[in-house]
């Protein structure tokens, strides 16, 4: 669903290569983790998938679109949040998820299905007349998920999701990420939480200083040793 | 380093950047001329003032010297400056000690609230030596020069130069902190901002009717002066430190620094009060302030139901956001409506003031004369185009988005939606302008309201490639990294070059509506042809836009 050819990106006229020739494909039905030490490209690469950096070269295809030649068609297959999301601090939660809405154009009947199960399972509707400047960083990372799947699209890609959320709201999330999956759809999530990617995801893709230097399933990246913890593993694969 | 010291230095490098300026002129050498070219606008737009502050300084001097008066001219800048440093500086003061976003990271640190309140005060009075230095410099030089003063008189200067913006800055801080222990104006931090707005919008229209009535010759200055004998200590009974200033510099001898200390004494004291009394209650204040405001109402399912009812297409959704961020976001209320609508109120009011004269009696009366209205209209067309063109809506637009950038380049929006939602909101303030100059063309000029309303549509279609080529200035270059709306909106260059623009579209249609006066034509042709040469004009700049738009969305990242 995700099909990543030999994406590239340098900074300051190529001296910094942040990504450095990255192939990699996330299926249908599969939740991708994406694991790499700070500074390692992860979100540069997340950038690129989305269309929010060009890459120097190379293609991303989201679900059979190129990104590049038609972005507005492949974007309406994605569901993303970044990071640390900056909302329209003065717009209320409610202004916001409606305005999400009309740009994906989601008819009025299934937006209120959708904000409504959203905001139920995060535990936001008290606080979604209020403007997003109020908002703690956890209650912005929220309304900013509920923004994102509001047209429901196949593809969500989240950078470090979990990051902020409440461990009731963080467990919710992660049971709607296997269902969204198990629907035949994908998800692609950085993180930092070993254990969330050890017990979440069905395939792991760990990036280093730019490149990537494993992906598979946790068993594939074991090599036949059970007993290898994905901590040792990724320390082993990330030293100097 | 000691903790204070180290928070002094980062506080001055954050606030001036000077790192920042470093790593512009030593890393990123091809932008380091964005500022260079700011510095050398606020330079070009700086120099007529002061030159014009100067001459006025120097009547002033030479009325004081008929009168025997000559330190007069020493009383009244200093009087000037403190009051100025005042005014801003309460507003100043509390923007930076408690509504500054950085203030909060402060608390937790091993420093002294005094030790805050200290570094954020440098920081300040910092920024008021560019307000005070351009006026007190021109009448210490003037007056030390035209008296002939000894060295002694230029040490002293130096020390008051440093010392003048301490004093009014340490009675505001002392008022705020006060103040803001008992009444939690946080909560009215985006009211404040706009009456700050106001009254510096103000304080300009102020200053510009105090020079209209400024007499015009050194002679009247001089006849005026000496008809207010003892003008020095008028002042000074209502402002001592004034007056402690002028004596500290213009007495020799031990009484000049018997004054010059009784100032530094009284700043260093009310200095002193200002940490002791930050130590007591500055966090006290800062963290009753922290609190957010919620409605935390829930809603009834019916409600909510309600509120998802409407569904708006992409471009309307867009330029109904972007309006609502507009409106509730007090710098750009100001700049960008606000301008809009009391720019032309501001007018009526200055010919208010001297409406009582019996030139504008006259000419009120002329206005309406038949054979001299359609001209006054073409008038009313050009003013009502300069408003809609004063405005920073358009040229600010991509800018403002800033960080939420993101969301613009994640929709399923094309760039031509975008632009196109962009283009609704920079109209709409547009025609705000246009429309109260209509109004006041009506209400206060008597102008026939059918003539008005045809020089309204004219200005509106005018405004198209107005607001067209400002708009796609900011596409081209935004700024869309900045720390307070402030810097997207005032501190942004494509404001100023929007404006431009803006004037030279004027300056085409005044062209054309001169040359076809000169021939004789009537005015109704002259509006048609204005229409015309809009409508082309319009219609380029909309291609142009939408072109660089289509490009510039894509190359854009985020």
């Amino acid at each position: 669903m995700i099909n990543i050819q030999n994406i590239s990106k340098s900074y300051n006229k190529g001296s910094v290569k942040a990504v450095d020739n990255l192939c990699m494909k996330v299926n249908k039905g599969e939740i991708f983790g994406f694991l790499g030490p700070n500074g390692a490209g992860k979100t540069t690469t997340i950038k690129m998938i989305v269309g929010l950096l060009n890459p120097d070269e190379g293609t991303v295809m989201i679900d059979g679109t190129d990104i590049r030649k038609d972005p507005l068609g492949a974007k309406k297959k994605i569901g993303y949040v970044p990071d640390s999301p900056d909302l329209y601090e003065r717009l209320t939660g409610t202004e916001y998820l409606n305005f999400m809405a009309d740009v994906y154009q989601v008819s009025s009947d299934l937006r209120k299905q959708r904000i409504e199960y959203y905001l139920d399972m995060f535990e936001l509707k008290d606080a979604a007349s209020d403007l997003i400047k109020s908002y703690s960083h956890g209650m912005k990372q929220k309304i900013a998920l509920t923004g994102a799947l509001i047209h429901d699209p196949a593809v969500w890609i989240l950078d470090e999701p979990m990051v902020g959320l409440d461990p009731k709201s963080a467990h919710l999330l992660k049971t709607q990420m296997r269902e969204h999956c198990d629907k035949g759809n994908t998800v692609f999530f950085s993180t930092h939480i070993l254990e969330v990617a050890e017990k979440l995801c069905d395939r792991i893709g760990i990036i280093n200083k730019g490149k990537l230097v494993a992906i598979g399933t946790l068993d594939e990246l074991r090599h036949g040793d059970n007993k290898d913890s994905l901590e040792n593993i990724f320390l082993e694969l990330t030293e100097e | 380093m000691k903790p204070f010291n180290a928070f002094l230095k980062m506080q001055l490098n954050v606030n001036y950047g000077f790192s920042a300026l470093k790593y512009r002129f030593t890393r990123e050498k091809k932008k380091a001329w964005e500022p260079i070219l700011i510095g050398a606008a606020i330079l070009i737009g700086l120099v007529p003032i002061l030159v014009l502050y100067t001459a006025l300084m120097l009547a002033i001097f030479t009325a004081g010297t008929l009168t025997k008066q000559p330190e007069m001219i020493l009383t009244i800048a200093f009087m000037f400056s403190q009051i100025v440093i005042l005014i801003f500086g309460l507003f100043y003061i509390m923007g930076t000690f408690y509504f500054s976003k950085d203030i909060e990271t402060f608390v937790p640190l091993p420093l002294k609230p005094y030790e805050v309140i200290g570094g954020k005060f440098a920081v300040v009075m910092v920024n008021e030596y560019l307000t005070s230095m351009p006026i007190l410099l021109p009448p210490i030089i003037i007056f030390g020069v035209g008296t002939s003063q000894g060295i002694l008189y230029w040490l002293k200067s130096l020390v008051l130069l440093a010392a003048v913006p301490a004093l009014p800055l340490t009675v505001a801080a002392l008022l705020i902190i006060l103040l803001m222990r008992f009444v939690n104006l946080r909560r009215y931090k985006d009211l404040l901002a706009v009456v700050g707005g106001l009254l510096a919008l103000f304080a300009g229209v102020g200053i510009n009717m105090f020079v209209q009535k400024v007499p015009k010759s050194s002679e009247e200055i001089q006849n005026y002066i000496s008809s207010q004998s003892g003008l020095v200590d008028m002042i000074g009974s209502r402002f001592p430190p004034s007056i402690w200033a002028t004596r500290a510099l213009s007495e020799n001898g031990l009484p000049g620094l018997g004054y010059l200390l009784l100032f530094a004494v009284v700043c260093i004291l009310l200095f002193g009060l200002l940490l002791w009394l930050s130590n007591l209650v500055f966090y006290k204040a800062l963290l009753a302030g922290q609190e957010v405001s919620r409605k935390k109402k829930s809603l009834t399912n019916e409600q909510m139901d309600r509120q998802y009812e409407k569904v708006s297409n992409p471009v309307y959704a867009m330029a109904g956001r972007e309006w609502k961020v507009l409106v509730r976001t007090p710098i750009y209320l100001l700049n960008g409506l606000a301008g809009v609508i009391i720019g032309p109120i501001l007018v009526i009011t200055m010919f208010m003031v001297r409406g009582s004269d019996p030139e504008i009696t006259q000419m009120f009366n002329m206005i309406r004369d038949p054979s001299i209205m359609p001209y006054v209209l073409l008038g009313g067309l050009a003013l009502m185009m300069f408003t809609s063109g004063m405005n920073l809506v358009a040229s600010t637009s991509l800018s403002r988005e800033g960080r939420t950038i993101w969301i613009t380049k994640m929709i399923p929006v094309s760039a031509r939606q975008q632009v196109n939602s962009k283009l609704i909101v920079s109209m709409l303030a547009s025609a705000l302008g246009i429309v109260t100059t209509g109004i006041i063309m009506v209400v206060f000029f008597k102008l026939p309201i059918l003539w008005v309303l045809g020089a309204a549509i004219v200005g509106l279609i005018a405004s198209v490639p107005m607001v067209a080529l400002s708009l796609l200035l900011d596409v081209f270059h935004p700024k869309l990294i900045w720390n307070s709306e402030q810097e997207a909106m005032k501190q942004n260059m494509n404001g100023g070059l929007g404006m431009l623009l803006s004037i030279l579209i004027l300056l085409i249609l005044g062209a054309v509506a001169v040359i076809m006066l000169l021939a004789g034509l009537s005015v109704v042709l002259i509006m048609i042809a204005v229409s015309v040469v809009s409508a082309i004009l319009g219609i380029l700049s909309l291609l142009a836009l939408y072109s660089v738009a289509e490009r510039k969305y894509r190359e854009m990242e985020a």
